[in-house]
Formats: C-alpha cells, sequence, structure tokens
C-alpha cells in the first residue's frame, strides 16, 4: 500500500477499512489528511447503512440490476478527491484512497483498483 | 408568475407521497382545508388524470379552445352536454370527434392539473381524504405520472432555472433529472430531466430532499470540502452521478465502459459560472 500509494501522484493516503469493526486494516498516509478519520467512520455508513438509500433505490430500480450495493464510489471535493472500492472477495473491506483534486482520476481509480487486487490477493 | 405563488414545495411532496400509497388505485384525493373543499385530485390506477381547484383560473374547455382551430364553443358545448348525459370524458370525446389532437388534449390536461396541485401545494393546512372509484374511465395515455407533474410544476414555478438546469443536462449528455436547490429557501425540486425513457427512478420527486442530505453528508464527512461531484458504480457498468453546480444537484445514469471518461471531460468542459437565472 505504501508503494503504490507513493508511485500514485497526487495520492496523499491510502488505507484498508474493516467497516463492520470500523478500523484500519492498514493506513499509509503520505501526509496528514484531516478527513482519513472521518472517511474510516464514513466508509460503512457509504456501503452498508442508509445514508445512500436513494443511490441504492436507483441501482435497484436499474434494468437487470442485481440490487444495490455499489462497488466503488469516487467523490471529487473542491480539493480533494476519494476514491472508495469494495473488496469483491470480502464486501466488510473497503479500501479508501485521497488524493489531491490535481490528481489524474482515470489513473487514481485504475491504480486503486490494482490496489485493491493486490491487497486481497495477499489476503488470500 | 412564480414570484407570485406561495408554492410550498414540502406541501407538493407530501401530496405525490400520498399518490404513491393508494399503489395503483383509481378513485379521487379529495383536498381540504379546514374542513372545507378546496379542490380533488383523480386518479387512474395510481397516476394523476385530473386536478381541479375552486380557484382554478382557466377551465379545461378554455384551453382546448386555445390549442384547436377546429374547435368553436357551439361544438364543445354540444359535445359537452352529451358527454355529461352519458358520463363519458369530455376530452377524449373531442379527440374521437376530431375536433383536437391527442396532443393538444394532453398538453391541456396537464396544464389544467398542474395549475390546480399548485394551488393544493400553496394552501396552509391541506389534508387528503381517499375516495376509491370503482371503475377506471380515463385512457391511460391521458394520465401522468408524478416525476412528470413535477417537471411541470418546476417549470411554472421556476422557468428561468429549468431553462438553465436543461441546458445543464443537455451540456453533460447523459439521462438526468435536475433538482433546484436553493438551501435557504429548503427547496428541493426536480425542475428539468433528459431522456425520460431511460430513467429507471420512480420516485424521484420526493428523493430530492434525501440526495441533498446525502449531498451534505458527503460534505461532512470530507471536513467540509465543497462537493463537485461523485460517482458510485456497482461494478457491472452501470454508475449513478451527482453532479453539484451552484443552485442545482443532477442525478445522471450513466451506462457504458467509456461513460465515465465522458462524463469528467464534459465535467471539465462546463462552464465553472452558477447557474445563471
Amino acid at each position: 500500500m505504501r508503494h503504490t500509494a507513493r508511485e500514485l501522484s497526487g495520492c496523499l493516503a491510502m488505507g484498508y477499512v474493516d467497516v463492520v469493526e470500523q478500523r484500519w486494516v492498514a493506513l499509509h498516509e503520505e501526509e496528514s489528511v484531516p478527513s482519513t478519520e472521518h472517511l474510516r467512520q464514513a466508509a460503512g455508513d457509504l456501503f452498508r447503512g442508509n445514508r445512500v438509500a436513494p443511490i441504492n433505490g436507483v441501482f435497484e430500480q436499474a434494468p437487470g440490476a442485481q440490487g444495490p450495493a455499489p462497488r466503488e464510489l469516487l467523490m471529487v471535493f473542491d480539493s480533494l478527491v476519494h476514491v472508495l472500492q469494495r473488496s469483491p472477495d470480502d464486501p466488510d473491506r473497503v479500501l479508501v484512497a485521497v488524493f489531491r483534486s490535481s490528481a489524474n482520476l482515470g489513473v487514481a481509480l485504475i491504480k486503486t483498483r490494482a490496489a485493491l487486487e493486490a491487497l486481497t490477493a495477499s489476503e488470500a | 408568475m412564480g414570484a407570485e405563488l406561495a408554492f410550498r414545495p414540502g406541501a407538493w411532496v407530501g401530496l405525490v407521497a400520498r399518490v404513491e400509497q393508494t399503489a395503483g388505485a383509481t378513485g379521487a384525493l379529495v383536498c381540504e382545508v379546514d374542513g372545507r373543499q378546496l379542490g380533488s385530485v383523480l386518479l387512474e390506477r395510481g397516476r394523476v388524470c385530473w386536478a381541479v381547484t375552486r380557484s382554478t383560473r382557466r377551465r379545461l374547455s378554455d384551453l382546448l379552445l386555445e390549442r384547436s382551430s377546429d374547435l368553436t364553443r357551439v361544438q364543445l358545448e354540444a359535445v359537452y352536454r352529451l358527454c355529461r348525459a352519458r358520463s363519458i370524458p369530455l376530452g377524449e370525446e373531442l379527440v374521437r370527434r376530431g375536433f383536437v389532437s391527442p396532443r393538444q388534449l394532453r398538453e391541456a390536461l396537464v396544464e389544467h392539473t398542474s395549475e390546480a396541485l399548485v394551488h393544493m401545494a400553496e394552501a396552509d393546512r391541506a389534508t387528503y381524504r381517499w375516495v376509491p372509484h370503482r371503475t377506471p374511465t380515463y385512457s391511460p395515455k391521458y394520465t401522468f405520472d408524478n416525476l412528470e407533474l413535477t417537471l411541470r410544476i418546476g417549470r411554472m414555478i421556476h422557468q428561468e432555472r429549468s431553462d438553465a438546469a436543461e441546458a445543464r443536462l443537455a451540456a453533460l449528455g447523459f439521462p438526468g433529472v435536475a433538482f433546484r436547490v436553493a438551501e435557504d429557501e429548503g427547496v428541493v425540486l426536480p425542475v428539468a430531466v433528459r431522456d425520460r425513457d431511460r430513467i429507471p427512478a420512480a420516485h424521484l420527486p420526493c428523493e430530492g430532499p434525501d440526495l441533498r442530505a446525502l449531498r451534505q453528508w458527503l460534505e461532512s464527512h470530507a471536513g467540509r470540502e465543497s462537493l463537485r461531484f461523485a460517482v458510485w458504480h456497482d461494478g457491472e457498468g452501470r454508475r449513478v452521478a451527482l453532479v453539484r453546480t451552484e443552485m442545482l444537484l443532477l442525478v445522471l445514469w450513466l451506462d457504458g465502459a467509456s461513460a465515465l471518461g465522458l462524463l469528467l471531460a464534459r465535467l471539465a468542459n462546463l462552464p465553472a459560472v452558477g447557474d445563471a437565472e
């Protein structure tokens, strides 16, 4: 994770959250990011709680949808970008990455997906 | 027109929720204020087909005469008497006889109904009493779902905002709905839609406040950062985006592998100014 975070231009922090236990399984911060702790707490609500009920409702109603539970969430704020990706093998684990808003979003998504794959492979 | 109306979006959303509670039934929601009847909303299999209040400015007949050059007041009154005697819908009989086109009738019906619904949403302490009807009377093509009516009403109240929202949706080029979000007024109302047929969500008129709350919550967990947009992905190629502009909240449906890249490119080219009124 440290390697991936350092390799990624604009990546400020990357962590792996257990959303049931609300704890970091791993966390690496290139710079102190004030929102990291909030993100840890939010990850559970974003993937398991009822905060995103309207969005889940949209997914549920989409043709061919299997149900709610989005796998990936990209949030772009004025000065930060958050990427959250749920592990395909363990839906209770979420990879969280924080970038500067100047980061290339496409690269950020691809690299965090790759980091998640590497993490889940190392856990297997 | 908008500035004169004391339209209360919360009251309208409450009425929409009341319509949804009827679960596809046919009947009337009688609107009462302090025990006095203000008007009524007729539902045909859960869809609104007609609404009227005591203060509705224009009658359906006036709206039809405005729209159709093939219809005279004498003809209209003759058909009206016939319809009344046989208990059949006037508008549909006029269409059957070729005096108005189906499109003209639908436009007149939705305009009349929207105006009446706005009056109901202006009323303080309005309550709704359900009166079931035994059999459907109106053709489904002359009935309206909640989103269509909400958009119509949104345009009546905030026409310039609706125009700006349509321009934003067109620039982004995805199926979607634009909500007007005015923090100070607490207004969260759909005001524009693009590619309605490709939008799966049926309950959007009621979901604006939830979407605004979601946006505010995202900002709170990000340390009060201002959200520009968020994209959810189900892992199967379906994405939903929440895009914030100054006074609008856009919900977009993105399909296909290249949709996210397109959205990012189009957002980058979207003028960074507020939504001009």
